[in-house]
């Protein structure tokens, strides 16, 4: 007969799964809604408009944001910062210190550089009377880009505490679980954009 | 053979009087669990409260207790409360206490971001009675219609932008409750704790997590979106843009938070009925295929609230068909309850008859939904007291008389005592005998046409029902007071509970109430989804001080 020890048990791992990325696949799911919502809101003005986008008050060509050139590099940058992220998390799992840090700067470098460029391209667009209240697509658009670019500032603060913390000296080839949670946020963040650069962008400045 | 020994109960009468600064800061699920019920209770009150004054309102034709701006914002207040800091809040509550003891795990998979989500809720709460204090609260009701909420509606307060800020916030706090859960549910399992042989509570847990976690994220941009229109100048929801879109968003979110206030509540059913009725649940597999099945419908079916906007005929159709085929699902649960406890030998506890009055009251109210869920009934029926009538069915009769039932049930396991019988008894029964004169009559009331959210009326005819409803309803408060009475007394002076009063079939009965820090010394083994049964059964559970059912 085994009497109860005052010890309580280790608990055990279920899947070979770790909770901390579980939790990150889980938190994306909402994320996901969250801009699958925005996207349908999207559609739904698209599909109740009979002109869309709405003609722009002057006739400017150049009213819309156009899907070159600055669009565009942004989205070389945001893919090449997903394949930096990406080897910085294989280069800690192999204990690559030297490595990990390099690329996770360049992953840092690169994102800030997303964020600049669409900084500048708000601006300007703001200057030629583009902005949230011109109409329901402008409305839409910056919603979606700026909650977008909302999430890359997210993604780079999220970045540098990994940086931060790896400088501690507290990730390993057993334990980084945190680096690879973030690094599947970054990733996420990548796709939300292919999504808007084809349907904002190019669907509506390119394919028209 | 290892025999699963139980440690005595210890004697309870210090450990709920913790220095404030371990409430602030612990990451202990069930002491978080506790603040989450205690929230919620304490919002129930509140809402009862402004559901009082309404009552007195309608009570007769032409009254003037409040002006009609109050009134809307008293309509308005009291169904946020209940939906969003009551129901929801009190079910992550008592989730957040037995989810993790019930699978065997010590504590939460993420313990500081279920500190964390709980204090968001204070804050949302906070952020949404400031609308009272700048001016006027939102008055749109609950459900805050565009373009009703918009500055060119509404724009003398802030009422609208602090309910709009208080839901983000809640949203946000819901996502981290439900990651954590679904978590937690998947990787801390004890050993032997498949997913075939989880609790049915646990697998309730998971269908709401998951729904919130879908819908969640919605109305969150559902109430932003309402906010670039109000400060930014957006037009989404303006009469420039689609008022009608801001339906969609809200009821994408706002179905779902129905079956997300409910199933939590099926669970506990599923997990009391057994218990007293002493037979193992009639169809476990098919009782988590159809909470699935829920999960999903309830996704499809949101514009069943909006079959007035003026939709195509062929959507309307196809809402009104996935609408109706809910009740598949939810029958088969109501079914195997019914199975259960047939030829059970039941013990009339309280919590058993919390459960009947759940079953005879959300019959009735599953029922006039699927009269709802017609198009050409609904035409007539919407924005009536019919609807108010169906909603109370369910979230009252439903939601409500499952907390109690779980309150009732596992008071012993988080306190250590019982809650007292005697005034258990004249809760439920002035419970149901208020609940069902407040809201049967009012089918007739909307049937003859009575519009809700109204300030007041002109029509003698319905004066006297009317009188009866807010008699009734005072009825209810009445045995709100009881369980409260019932609730503070017992606390501190109730009968001493035992580690398993009521011959329970699942692990959090196997440790002490209540349950310590770590939740088990030694969690015992799991065959099947009733483990403590299973040890019973084969005589290997010795608890040293058992006590007898408290019949
Ligand atoms: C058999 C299942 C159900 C069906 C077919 C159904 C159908 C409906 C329909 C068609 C409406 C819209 C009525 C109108 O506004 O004209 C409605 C309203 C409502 N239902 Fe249900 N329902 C069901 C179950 C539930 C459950 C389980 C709950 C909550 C626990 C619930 C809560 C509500 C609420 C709160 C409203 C009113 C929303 C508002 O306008 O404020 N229903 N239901
Ligand atoms: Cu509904």
């Amino acid at each position: 007969m085994a009497v109860a020890t005052m010890r309580p048990e280790v608990q055990p791992q279920y899947p070979a799964i770790k909770p901390g990325m579980m939790g990150m696949y889980i938190f994306l799911a909402s994320e996901v809604m969250f801009f699958g919502s925005l996207f349908a809101v999207y559609f739904y003005l698209y599909g109740s408009h009979l002109v869309w986008p709405p003609p722009p008050p002057s006739a400017t060509n150049e009213f819309y944001v156009n899907w070159f050139p600055i669009p565009f590099v942004n989205t070389i940058i945001l893919l090449s910062s997903g394949i930096t992220c990406h080897y910085a998390a294989e280069a800690i799992a192999h204990d690559n210190r030297r490595r990990f840090f390099m690329l996770q700067i360049s992953t840092i470098i690169l994102g800030l550089a997303f964020e600049g460029f669409q900084l500048y391209e708000f601006i300007t667009a703001f200057g030629r009377g583009l902005s949230l209240t011109a109409n329901t697509f402008a409305s839409a658009f910056f919603t979606l880009t700026g909650f977008h670019g909302a999430h890359v500032l997210g993604g780079l603060v999220l970045l540098t505490l990994i940086l931060y913390r790896a400088s501690k000296g507290q990730f390993s080839s057993k334990h980084h679980v945190a680096v690879n949670a973030v690094t599947l946020y970054w990733h996420f963040v990548d796709v939300v954009w292919l999504f808007l650069f084809g349907i904002l962008y190019l669907g509506i400045t390119a394919f028209r | 053979m290892a025999t699963t020994v139980l440690p005595r109960p210890k004697t309870y009468d210090d450990s709920f009087f913790r220095p404030i600064s371990l409430w602030l800061t612990t990451t202990d699920h069930k002491l978080i669990g506790i603040m989450y019920m205690v929230t919620g209770v304490l919002s129930f009150v509140v809402g009862g409260i402004f559901a009082l004054v309404i009552r007195l309102q309608l009570s007769q034709p032409n009254l003037k207790v409040v002006d009609a701006e109050t009134y809307n914002q008293l309509i308005s207040a009291h169904g946020v409360t209940m939906i969003f800091f009551f129901v929801t809040i009190f079910l992550t509550g008592i989730a957040n206490y037995m989810v993790p003891i019930m699978i065997g795990a010590r504590d939460m998979a993420f313990p500081r971001v279920n500190l964390l989500g709980f204090w968001l809720v204070p804050v949302s709460i906070i952020l949404y009675y400031s609308g009272f204090f700048t001016g006027g609260a939102l008055d749109a009701g609950w459900t805050g219609y565009a373009p009703l909420t918009e500055k060119a509606y509404q724009s003398h307060s802030l009422g609208v932008d602090f309910w709009a800020m208080s839901i983000i916030v809640w949203a946000i706090s819901g996502i981290m409750a439900s990651t954590n859960f679904l978590t937690t549910i998947v990787a801390l399992r004890a050993p032997g704790m498949k997913l075939t042989r989880l609790p049915l509570f646990v697998w309730a847990q998971i269908s709401t997590s998951i729904l919130l976690l879908v819908v969640g994220a919605p109305l969150a941009a559902a109430m932003i979106l309402i906010e670039f229109d109000r400060q930014l100048g957006t037009q989404f929801f303006t009469t420039q843009g689609r008022p009608v879109l801001y339906q969609h968003l809200f009821w994408f979110f706002g179905h779902p938070e129905v079956y997300i206030m409910i199933l939590p509540g099926f669970g506990m059913i599923s997990e009391i009925i057994p218990v007293f009725a002493r037979k193992p649940i009639f169809g476990y597999m098919s009782m988590v295929m159809a909470l699935f099945g829920i999960v999903f419908l309830s996704m499809t079916v949101w514009a069943h609230h909006m079959f007035t906007v003026g939709m195509n005929t062929y959507v309307e159709t196809f809402f009104m068909v996935m609408t109706m085929l809910i009740a598949v699902p939810t029958g088969i649960k109501f079914f195997n309850w019914i199975a259960t406890a047939w030829w059970g030998s039941i013990e009339f506890t309280v919590p058993m008859k919390f459960v009947f009055g759940f079953l005879a009251t959300f019959l009735i109210g599953g029922i006039t939904g699927v009269y709802l869920a017609s198009v050409p009934v609904d035409t007539q029926l919407h924005q009536s007291y019919y609807v108010v009538a169906h909603l109370h069915y369910v979230l009252f009769g439903g939601s409500v008389f499952t907390i109690f039932a779980g309150l009732y049930y596992w008071f012993p396991k988080i306190t250590g005592r019982t809650l007292n019988r005697t005034l258990g008894e004249w809760n439920f029964w002035t419970l149901f005998v208020g609940f069902n004169g407040t809201f049967l009559i009012m089918h007739t009331l909307g049937l003859e046409g009575m519009p809700r959210r109204i300030a007041t009326y002109t029509n003698q005819a319905w004066a006297t029902t009317n009188t009866i409803i807010t008699v009734s309803s005072f009825l209810i408060a009445f045995s709100v007071l009881l369980f409260l009475i019932n609730v503070v007394r017992s606390w501190q002076g109730g009968e001493i509970a035992g580690n398993d009063p009521w011959g329970g079939n699942t692990l959090e009965w196997a440790t002490t109430s209540p349950p310590p820090p770590y939740n088990f010394e030694r969690v015992p083994p799991i065959r099947s989804f009733m483990p403590l049964r299973d040890l019973r059964e084969a005589g290997e559970f010795v608890d040293p001080e058992p006590k007898p059912a408290l019949a």
